[in-house]
């Protein structure tokens, strides 16, 4: 028991699952005991449970937050498909500058960027799409071509001694062999995606989606139904994080192995 | 010495014509000069294993590179085969020293990969990938990742890879390198398996473990630069001492490293390094 304890606060130590569990349990009682005891400005846990209950029936919470899951994995699927095109082909010399120009986008603001974006698309959803879209694109191409290019020369002089030709060795080297930060990357992006949701969504609100909710509930200082609606883009957020994790170890099993903290 | 070995050197198999390469503004190498002739011994199968020894930073590594055809000189030129020709990536097995492996493929992966670039007909591929697993003790991973094995195992794969791939020549950059004295034993009797299994098989093993490289090799280059009048060291490696361990009686000995001329041997190029 002392050593169990005496490892949770020592650096690098690798601890067992019920003193995850403990960890977990004291830290969740300590956030829980925080949040009662602050003043009544913000909703309390069964105030948040009521309006959670009263937006699942009455606000059609389910069907917001179908709208905006297939917003996001859109945006998602096409950015991503972008994205790779761009960074893969960084291995061409000729491709670099617009790699850069591209990464040097996550600078920009996506508010200053709707009114040329409405002006190049025909619907709202649209709008928000390729709002999405660019927001993603400019971090992805960024990590991915971070990435390609901190691929060390052995590895590509390894392909190349097994006979492969250059394009081969960008396959096994570049495309294959780094699946796994590719999925790493999707992971990161698609937190930045869900949470530039909200924003997206406060642009061109004609669809609805749970950014639009949030945004009403909001005007109306409805703090208690803002919580709800927050713990909800929470909790999707982490499951998706999940399910991206559980497709990456199952795509690439050999990701993990040589962690100390899988 | 004489050899007490019969033997003779036959045509050249490996030249490396005044190689000179420069990187940074900095000369690597500078002309340097060496020839492999295919060793015969009357009766028995016997490959080369042939040592480029230097301390580091002295521009072995560098040397590797241009030797496997990874690296272009500047000038000069490395000619292979019988007959001679160029070299081109691919021509040489090569080992790197940290033995990269594809991370995302098995072990069998691995192997059916370097097969499939090989010359080895589709039929028969299985077959020689795991007679190679059985060969390398390697028969209880094939389905393990490259993660999941030991330095000493990523080691026998990458050569594995390399003998399913390439032709008679295995070129190793610091094979010894990390491991214990067990291994290390067990890596220098495979490189002599390997050598005698096809008369023009070749290792060159580029290496700073005089001991370890001296106990395989049949021939020896100890590579240094020169120093001006000042005793500065000039910019440029290339050949400076070259030792015929067949001569001198210390190759294909069974106990070769319990003899004193061995010993002798590493302590004469033990002592040259430091002017190197």
């Amino acid at each position: 028991m002392l050593t169990t304890l005496k490892n949770i606060f020592s650096p690098n130590k690798t601890i067992s699952k019920t003193a995850v569990l403990l960890i977990i349990g004291v830290q969740f009682a300590i956030a829980l005991l925080a949040w009662y005891a602050t003043g009544p400005l913000i909703p309390k846990p069964h105030e948040i449970g009521a309006a959670f209950s009263k937006l699942l029936g009455e606000g059609d919470l389910l069907r917001e937050l179908f709208v905006s899951t297939g917003l996001c994995l859109e945006a998602l699927i096409i950015a991503i498909a972008i994205s790779l095109g761009i960074s893969y082909l960084t291995v061409i010399p000729f491709f670099r500058p617009p790699a850069f120009i591209v990464s040097k986008g996550r600078f920009l603001t996506l508010v200053g960027l709707s009114f040329v974006f409405t002006l190049m698309v025909s619907s709202g959803h649209g709008l928000k799409v390729w709002l999405m879209v660019f927001g993603i694109t400019v971090f992805f191409v960024t990590s991915m071509v971070a990435m390609i290019k901190s691929i060390p020369r052995s590895e590509f002089n390894h392909a190349r001694t097994l006979r492969m030709g250059e394009w081969q060795t960008v396959w096994e080297v570049v495309i294959l062999g780094k699946l796994d930060q590719v999925f790493e990357i999707t992971r990161q992006n698609f937190a930045i995606a869900w949470m530039m949701l909200t924003m997206v969504e406060g642009i061109s609100r004609s669809e609805g989606g749970i950014g639009t909710m949030l945004l009403n509930q909001n005007k109306h200082l409805h703090l208690d139904a803002v919580f709800a609606i927050q713990l909800v883009i929470l909790t999707v957020g982490i499951f998706m994080d999940y399910l991206i994790g559980v497709f990456k170890n199952l795509f690439c099993p050999y990701a993990s192995l040589t962690l100390e903290r899988k | 010495m004489a050899s007490a070995f019969p033997y003779e050197f036959k045509n050249t198999i490996l030249k490396v014509e005044n190689v000179s390469l420069s990187m940074g503004g900095r000369q690597i190498l500078k002309d340097v000069n060496v020839e492999i002739k295919d060793v015969v011994r009357p009766g028995k199968q016997q490959g080369q294993i042939v040592g480029f020894l230097g301390p580091s930073g002295i521009g072995k590594t560098k040397l590797f590179e241009v030797l496997s055809g990874l690296t272009k000189p500047d000038k000069g030129q490395v000619l292979i085969g019988d007959p001679l020709q160029p070299v081109e990536v691919g021509k040489v097995g090569v080992v790197q020293q940290s033995y990269p492996l594809f991370n995302h493929r098995t072990v069998r992966g691995n192997l059916e990969v370097a097969a499939s670039k090989g010359d080895i007909p589709s039929a028969d591929r299985k077959d020689r990938i795991q007679k190679m697993l059985e060969r390398f003790n390697l028969q209880d991973h094939g389905n393990k990742y490259p993660a999941e094995l030991s330095g000493g195992q990523r080691q026998r794969i990458a050569i594995a890879q390399q003998l399913l791939c390439s032709e008679h020549f295995l070129l190793m950059d610091e094979p010894f390198s990390g491991l214990d004295v067990l291994m290390l034993d067990r890596v220098c009797e495979m490189l002599k398996e390997i050598a005698t299994e096809h008369d023009h098989n070749t290792i060159i093993v580029i290496s700073h473990d005089i001991h370890a490289t001296a106990s395989v090799a049949d021939t020896l280059w100890v590579m240094g630069r020169d120093h001006d009048g000042n005793g500065k060291i000039i910019d440029g490696s290339h050949i400076k001492h070259t030792f015929n361990l067949i001569d001198r009686g210390v190759c294909w000995h069974e106990d070769v490293q319990s003899r004193k001329e061995f010993h002798d041997l590493v302590e004469e190029v033990r002592n040259l390094f430091p002017s190197l």
